[in-house]
């Protein structure tokens, strides 16, 4: 069950990933966000599969979690109220005990991944 | 005396690479010709997409991989099946890769059968077996195979 009010939804390599707003510490573009504080920071650029990639030209956000210093590089990234989309539970044959995501939801005319700050930066560290 | 047999409707279900089982006639609800599917990452590979059906995400099973370890070839074909983990739960649905569309059939009692030792990978997923043209062809235990139970087991490994 998930209790957050607000979702952000990241896009990135044809993936879009909703995560609780609560778990961000704070989105910011990959422009504005310096040098000095991109290396303090370890930033991570995944590709559709959730599998780390090359830098893309793409990103143009910077999403940085609570958790950890740690942050996600993405293309797009939308605010979206719980109440706009129907999060459903990942079924029990689809688990991994290593994967991050925890439920899909029907995004448009896509699924999207739902995951939380702390799953998802214990699988980056674990990347 | 007067042998009382139980005949019953079934599902038969072909999965390709000479794999096929049945299903119970209530346990099969529509057969989906190449339907949108979406791939979910982090997910084991025999059971690695889903698909959308009536506003539910079903996951898309790929017995053909579970069992044998070889890819159903398409997506053409999927039949969605429904099975129940608890009489006092809600019906759940899933999706099954089909290599043909699905038959249905009449079981009787006299036509069951031991399941045969070159079939040994479907003794986990079936609840019995019957023989059908000179085919022993197994039932499967649906609510098993979907189960937290099956899953957090051996084939988390995948």
């Amino acid at each position: 069950m998930l209790y957050n009010n607000i979702y952000l939804l990241l896009k990135f390599d044809d993936r879009y990933l909703l995560l609780p707003q609560s778990d961000i510490e704070l989105v910011e573009t990959t422009s504005a966000f310096s040098r000095y504080e991109l290396e303090e920071v370890m930033t991570f650029n995944l590709n559709k599969d959730l599998l780390i990639q090359p830098n893309s030209k793409k990103s143009n956000y910077i999403v940085l979690f609570k958790v950890e210093l740690a942050a996600l590089l993405c293309e797009e990234v939308e605010n979206i109220k719980c109440e706009e989309i129907d999060v459903q539970e990942l079924s029990a044959v689809m688990k991994l005990s290593k994967s991050p995501v925890t439920h899909l939801a029907i995004y448009k005319d896509q699924i999207a991944c739902v995951s939380n700050g702390k799953a998802l930066v214990k699988y980056l560290l674990e990347l | 005396m007067t042998t009382n047999t139980t005949n019953s409707k079934a599902w038969l279900l072909d999965f390709g690479n000479g794999l096929q089982a049945a299903v119970g006639y209530n346990e099969m609800w529509q057969i989906l010709m190449s339907p949108k599917v979406f791939e979910i990452p982090c997910t084991p590979k025999y059971c690695h997409k889903v698909l959308v059906f009536e506003d539910r995400i079903l996951p898309l099973l790929d017995i053909s991989y579970l069992l044998i370890g070889k890819k159903s070839i398409t997506d053409d074909v999927i039949g969605i099946a429904l099975y129940q983990d608890d009489p006092n739960k809600p019906v759940n649905y899933a999706g099954f890769n089909c290599a043909s569309i699905p038959r249905t059939i009449n079981v009787s009692d006299d036509q069951m059968c031991e399941l045969p030792s070159e079939q040994q990978y479907w003794e986990t997923f079936s609840l019995s077996c019957f023989s059908l043209e000179n085919k022993a062809i197994p039932i499967i235990n649906l609510a098993h195979i979907f189960s937290l139970e099956f899953n957090s087991g051996i084939f988390n490994a995948f």
